[in-house]
């Protein structure tokens, strides 16, 4: 999966490696896709906003 | 279990590849999907705050621990009132289904997947040169 860099710091939706929605919180992002038939084939990760340590 | 890492482009044109893999967690009443990076420098697996309001875990405020980022910053988590079944997934393989407390923080960077108690019951190798991770 890639992830861009306009995606940092905010949740994604994937499916199947593939980003179907994106935005600034879970709830919202999640709000996007709740609706979708496909709901249950869907993953949310939290992007990174840039380099991590520790 | 094996999978690629994710790349992750940066701003400046750099970027990085990850070992990110789908684990899903699940309270006793709900369950959300996710993406969760494997951390050798966590002691713990540790979850955006939000996950907590997903899963219907209550946290109590009082029982924060605070933690050290890399950088000598600390931060806090809040434990998860009971404990959380991490699910990692992938088709054509039997899912391997882990119980531990996990951690909350409201500055969560990303899903992270700590030593106690995930990795310590995992075997997993990094391939760094062909950019996978195998998961057992």
């Amino acid at each position: 999966m890639k992830f861009k860099a306009e995606h940092a710091g905010k949740w994604i939706v994937a499916k199947d490696g593939k980003i179907v929605a994106v935005d600034k919180t879970l709830t919202r992002v999640k709000k996007q896709v709740v609706s979708r038939g496909d709901f249950s084939e869907l993953r949310f990760a939290l992007v990174p906003r840039g380099h991590i340590a520790g | 279990m094996l999978f690629k890492y994710s790349q992750q482009q940066f701003a400046d044109g750099g970027g990085m590849s990850l070992p990110l893999i789908p684990v899903t967690f699940r309270s006793k009443k709900h369950s959300i999907p996710t993406f969760a990076l494997i951390d050798s420098g966590a002691d713990v697996p540790i979850l955006p705050i939000e996950i907590a309001g997903e899963l219907g875990l209550k946290l109590n405020s009082k029982e924060k621990i605070e933690m050290n980022a890399a950088g000598g910053n600390k931060f806090y988590v809040y434990p998860s009132p009971e404990k959380v079944e991490c699910v990692i997934e992938q088709k054509g393989f039997r899912s391997i289904v882990l119980r531990s407390p996990v951690y909350f923080a409201e500055s969560a960077s990303t899903i992270l997947l700590g030593h106690n108690n995930i990795l310590y019951q995992l075997r997993i190798v990094l391939d760094g040169a062909k950019k996978e991770v195998s998961v057992n």
